[in-house]
Formats: structure tokens, C-alpha cells, sequence
């Protein structure tokens, strides 16, 4: 089976005037359809910058990535949007839920960047939220709820398009234990759902058990060869 | 995507209401001051509104309404010689001062002596009385406002049948009429041509104007060029004076300065204004956006969202400026405020807010452009 993921001696550094500072430093990695696949370390090893080259929000710098059978460094900025529009879905660590919106109008964004037509991108929002246990709250504003059910309205906004590839960074973290189990819960790819690979970046090992691959990373490299969870 | 644009800036109900009353304001102080740019304007050829002629033939020399440069006794003949011409005749303007009795309280009026026989330029504007009376002896018809500075220590203002003076001369009021008021503040008194000699200067020359009319079927412009042909006087439609007047005061007082320096800063309010909140809203914004941007909005979407929140806000600003400013002028006493608002006001000030959309949107859009969807990670 390929892989959905894979990536050979990935480069990327930031500059800062004359201030060259390498982040990715050469990493190589393949990820399988359908893993929930972690990634760890310590903060400044290199995970976001990570997790952006590979949903294509940022560029590398050399080296090859292949994300479900499109080479990014290959494709023009518009290439990437639709790529992200189409085939990624996204939880951020501070939810980013534009706050003049309903949660509904949220969940809905998706699908309006895939030209759906408000109403029926609005009932397929309201049909994802009924699924994450929010139904009842379809027309609320972000402001008026939990950090858990935000962080539920984002996971219900990163599934409703149906992506390939959902990518989490720190989902759990400003959370307490019990409600990062129900969104680990959520995340965790279903028999019933369509496949999809899920990249979480964290600092949480109360959901290392989530994982079925964890690769932890150091100083800008995949230090620890990624470890095959037991189920 | 219209509708997650809009909301974005309804829902930031402080931000949205600073940039409307940015653009509100910067429309209204631009609108203003061509307003009351129009509105001298209009002052300084209120004698053309008082006193409707078709046509107005004046000394070649004469440069504008208030220039009353005398012409001579026959040069009315010579205009009525003109085959075109219906009608032609002699009208005086000038300065006098008129003295109420008993109080002896004087001030100055405009002086307008009309042709006895014709009544050519009689003010159209009647509130009391009868301009025909003005053939009777010492007969006058004064404005409004010339009723009301003569009459400080009355109960009521003057009206018919009431006396002044001018130049030492009874005047009777047989009329009383609205007039626009001019200039410098000085309001009218009408009375025959021969008469305005007594009340006025006593001048050797009284004809300041010509007043004629175009034969039947004839436009009053053609006529007014084959009076200047057969002449050699100055003739003019009275639309045509008007803008002469008018290009007198552009190119000769400082009023088109001042107007341009408050047209200036109002525009200048709009651009700092409007720019920097519209700014400041995109760049609280920068999270959602990044966040729109991850998920695969391009920056042709964001940027025309961006350009649909700013022409709601222009337009909004716009709308409600204008229409506070029209409020405002409909409450002013009639012709008392030098103020016209005219559609070339609105159609200007609404260029100008185009114009500060367009800066606000091209460093909004700007500043979207290049907002890294990678940001959304950063915490």
C-alpha cells in the first residue's frame, strides 16, 4: 500500500535578515492511510514547522514530499489552496473559530470554499454537529461555549468536508483530561467513516495511547524512529 | 462568501461603527465646505436670482455681477436697435443707505431702480403689497430682510405703508418681497430707475445693466451674441453671468483656498481614519483569516472580501453623511446659510470616499496578502 504521507530529506529554515536558522534539518518519514499518527517533542524541535510543510500551508525549502499522491514542492500556490480546500482538514490549539459567527456558519466554511451552496453546506454542518453531540446549539456564537466545545465545533469544521488527512496541533492541551478523551474520541478515524489519515502534534502523554504511530522529534530531525503502538 | 465577509464586520459592532463615522465624517466636512463653496457663490450673484432677465448687457469691462460699471443713456437704444431683440431696458444697481424714522437707526441696502414702463426685473417673490404700486410717488418694495433691521424697536416689522428714508427722501412701502441675500450682507430695495438717482449716489449715469428678451423663438444665447456683435457691449445669458461671476471669485479671492483646505482635511480624516481602522480590523483579523487562508481560501477570495467590506463601509459612511448634512441644511432658515448642496457635491464627495475605499482596501488587501496560512499553528 502506498503511503499516504511520505517525506525524504525534508529542509526548511527561517530567515531573519542575514539570520539563517534551520528548523527542518533533513527529515524523512512515511505515514499510512488511515494512522493516527503523532508527533512529539520538546517545543522549537521543529513539529509545527513540520506539520505546515506537510498540509502545504508552508513551502520546504528542498528535499521531496508526496501527500496523497501530490508532490507539494511541485505545485503553485494555488495548486496548494485547492489542495488544502479539497484534501485537508485542520484543529488548531486555539480553535480559530471566527467569533461573528455561528457555529454553524463555522463548521460550514469548508464546504463554502468548495463552492457548495450555503443551505446545503449549512445542513451538512448541522448534520456534523448533531455527530459531535453540539445539535443543540447549531445557532450559538463560539464566545458562548466550553474550551471542550469549541474544540468540538473545530473538529466538526476539520471532518465535515470529509478530508483525506486532518491535521491537529495540540488539540488537547488546553483542556482537561475528560474532555481530551472525548475529542481524541472524536478524532480517532471510525470504521463508518471515510478513510482518513489523522497528524496530531503534541505535548500531551495523557493521549499517547490514541496514537497508532508516534515519532518524536529533536533539534530539527525525527530523533526516535517512529514506534508502532500495540492496540 | 459574501455573507462570512459581512459578518466578520457586523460582528466587530465597535470597529465597523468607528470606520462608518470615519468615512461619516471625512463626507461631511468635504461636502461642507463645497457646499458652502456654492453656497458664497450663489450670495455672490444673488442680484442674478432677485432680478430674472433672459439677457444682461453690461460694459465690456465688467468682470463679474457686483462690477457695475455705469453705460451710457443711449446704449439702450442701440440694444433695442438690434432686430433680435424684444425687448430692452435700462436697470440701475447700487449702494444706498436706508434710515428708519424715529429710531434713526441706519443701515445699508442694495438699490435697484427698474424701468417704470416695463417693470423689466421686478423681483418675482411678492409677500404683501403690489409691485405695480412702485409707479406711485416715493414708492419702494424692500425685502424681508431690510423690514425686519429697520424695525428693532417695533413690535411688528415694517410693512406697506410704512415709511423710511433714503438720501434724505421719503420712501413709502408699497411691497414687501423675499429676496436671496447678497454678499455683504446688504438687502434690497426696489424702486423705479428714475427715483434710484434720489435714493442712491445721485450719479450722472445710473444704467449699470441692460436688461432685454429675445424675440419670439430666438434663444436667449444667440441673441446675447448678436448684441455683442452690433454693439460692443458685453451680453450675456443670465446663466452665462453666473459662471463668469463665478470664475471671477475662483481666480480672484481666497475662497477656493479655504474651501480647498477644509475639502483637503476632509479627506485627509477619511484617508487616516478609515485607513488605519480598516487596518487595525485586518490585522485583529489576521488569526481568522490565516485560518481561512489554511483551509484553502486563495487571496483572490480574501481579497475581494476585503474590497466588499470596504465599499459597505464607503457606502454606508457615504450615505449616512450625506444624509445628516441634508438634514442639517433643510433645517436652516431658507437663504440665510451660505450652503448649496448640489448634486456635483455629491457626486464629488463620493469619488473622494471611492478613493479612500480604495486606500483602505489596497492596504487591507495588502496586508491579507500576505498573512501566512502557517500562522494559524503559532500560538
Amino acid at each position: 500500500m502506498n503511503p499516504a504521507i511520505s517525506i525524504r530529506d525534508l529542509h526548511k529554515a527561517y530567515r531573519t535578515g542575514n539570520v539563517i536558522t534551520p528548523v527542518l534539518k533533513g527529515v524523512s518519514l512515511d505515514i499510512a492511510p488511515g494512522e493516527l499518527f503523532f508527533i512529539t517533542g520538546p517545543s522549537g524541535c521543529g513539529k509545527t514547522t513540520l506539520v505546515s510543510v506537510l498540509c502545504g500551508t508552508l513551502l520546504a525549502d528542498s528535499g521531496e514530499i508526496e501527500v496523497l499522491n501530490h508532490h507539494l514542492r511541485r505545485m503553485t500556490e494555488s495548486q496548494l489552496t485547492q489542495f488544502r480546500a479539497n484534501h485537508v482538514g485542520f484543529v488548531f490549539q486555539q480553535f480559530n473559530l471566527i467569533p461573528s459567527l455561528t457555529i454553524t456558519e463555522n463548521v460550514a466554511i469548508p464546504l463554502r470554499l468548495q463552492h457548495r451552496s450555503p443551505s446545503s453546506a449549512r445542513a451538512a454542518a448541522a448534520d456534523m454537529l448533531n455527530r459531535v453531540g453540539l445539535g443543540a446549539k447549531l445557532n450559538a456564537r463560539p464566545a458562548t461555549l466550553s474550551g471542550g466545545q469549541q474544540q468540538r465545533v473545530a473538529i466538526a469544521r476539520a471532518l465535515v468536508h470529509q478530508p483525506a488527512l486532518v491535521v491537529c496541533d495540540e488539540p488537547t492541551s488546553a483542556l482537561d483530561s475528560e474532555t481530551g478523551r472525548e475529542v481524541m474520541d472524536l478524532l480517532k478515524p471510525q470504521p463508518s467513516d471515510s478513510p482518513r489519515t489523522v497528524i496530531v502534534v503534541t505535548h500531551d502523554p495523557r493521549i499517547h495511547h490514541y496514537a497508532s504511530t508516534i515519532a518524536a522529534m529533536e533539534d530539527g530531525l525525527i530523533h526516535q524512529p517512529p514506534s508502532a503502538i500495540p492496540s | 462568501m459574501t455573507d462570512v465577509s459581512l459578518q466578520m464586520l457586523y460582528g466587530d459592532r465597535a470597529k465597523f461603527a468607528l470606520l462608518i463615522s470615519g468615512v461619516c465624517f471625512s463626507s461631511i466636512l468635504m461636502a461642507q465646505g463645497m457646499a458652502m463653496f456654492f453656497g458664497i457663490l450663489a450670495f455672490s450673484f444673488a442680484t442674478l436670482d432677485n432680478v430674472r432677465a433672459p439677457i444682461w448687457v453690461v460694459d465690456p469691462m465688467v468682470e463679474q455681477i457686483g462690477d457695475n460699471q455705469p453705460l451710457k443713456d443711449t446704449d439702450v437704444d442701440r440694444v433695442r436697435s438690434v432686430a433680435e431683440v424684444a425687448w430692452a431696458a435700462p436697470f440701475h444697481v447700487g449702494q444706498s443707505q436706508a434710515r428708519a424714522l424715529g429710531s434713526g437707526i441706519t443701515k445699508p441696502v442694495t438699490l435697484v431702480g427698474l424701468d417704470a414702463t416695463s417693470m423689466a426685473g421686478a423681483p418675482t417673490r411678492l409677500v404683501a403689497g403690489s409691485i405695480t404700486n412702485l409707479r406711485r410717488a416715493n414708492a419702494v418694495a424692500i425685502d424681508e430682510e431690510v423690514a425686519a433691521r429697520l424695525s428693532p424697536d417695533r413690535l411688528h416689522p415694517l410693512t406697506v405703508g410704512d415709511v423710511f428714508e433714503m438720501n434724505d427722501h421719503r420712501a413709502e412701502i408699497v411691497a414687501i418681497v423675499r429676496t436671496r441675500q447678497g454678499m455683504g450682507g446688504a438687502s434690497y430695495v426696489f424702486t423705479t430707475f428714475d427715483r434710484a438717482r434720489d435714493y442712491g449716489s445721485g450719479q450722472r449715469k445710473m444704467t449699470t445693466h441692460i436688461l432685454a428678451a429675445p424675440r419670439h423663438g430666438l434663444s436667449s444665447a444667440s441673441v446675447a451674441r448678436h448684441i455683442t456683435t452690433a454693439t460692443g457691449l458685453s451680453a450675456f445669458t443670465e446663466d452665462q453671468f453666473k459662471s463668469k461671476s463665478s470664475d471671477w471669485m475662483i481666480a480672484n479671492s481666497p475662497i477656493p483656498f479655504v474651501v480647498g483646505l477644509i475639502v483637503g482635511i476632509g479627506f485627509l480624516v477619511g484617508v487616516i481614519v478609515a485607513g488605519q481602522t480598516f487596518y487595525t480590523f485586518i490585522l485583529e483579523n489576521s488569526r481568522f483569516l490565516g485560518a481561512l487562508k489554511a483551509m484553502g481560501a486563495g487571496n483572490g477570495r480574501l481579497a475581494r472580501m476585503t474590497l466588499l467590506q470596504a465599499a459597505v463601509v464607503g457606502t454606508t459612511g457615504y450615505g449616512i453623511g450625506m444624509g445628516i448634512l441634508s438634514l442639517f441644511f433643510r433645517a436652516l432658515p431658507d437663504g440665510r446659510a451660505p450652503l448649496v448642496l448640489r448634486w456635483e457635491v455629491a457626486a464629488f464627495v463620493f469619488a473622494a470616499v471611492f478613493l479612500i475605499v480604495c486606500f483602505a482596501s489596497f492596504i487591507g488587501i495588502r496586508r491579507v496578502a500576505r498573512i501566512e496560512p502557517a500562522i494559524v499553528f503559532r500560538s
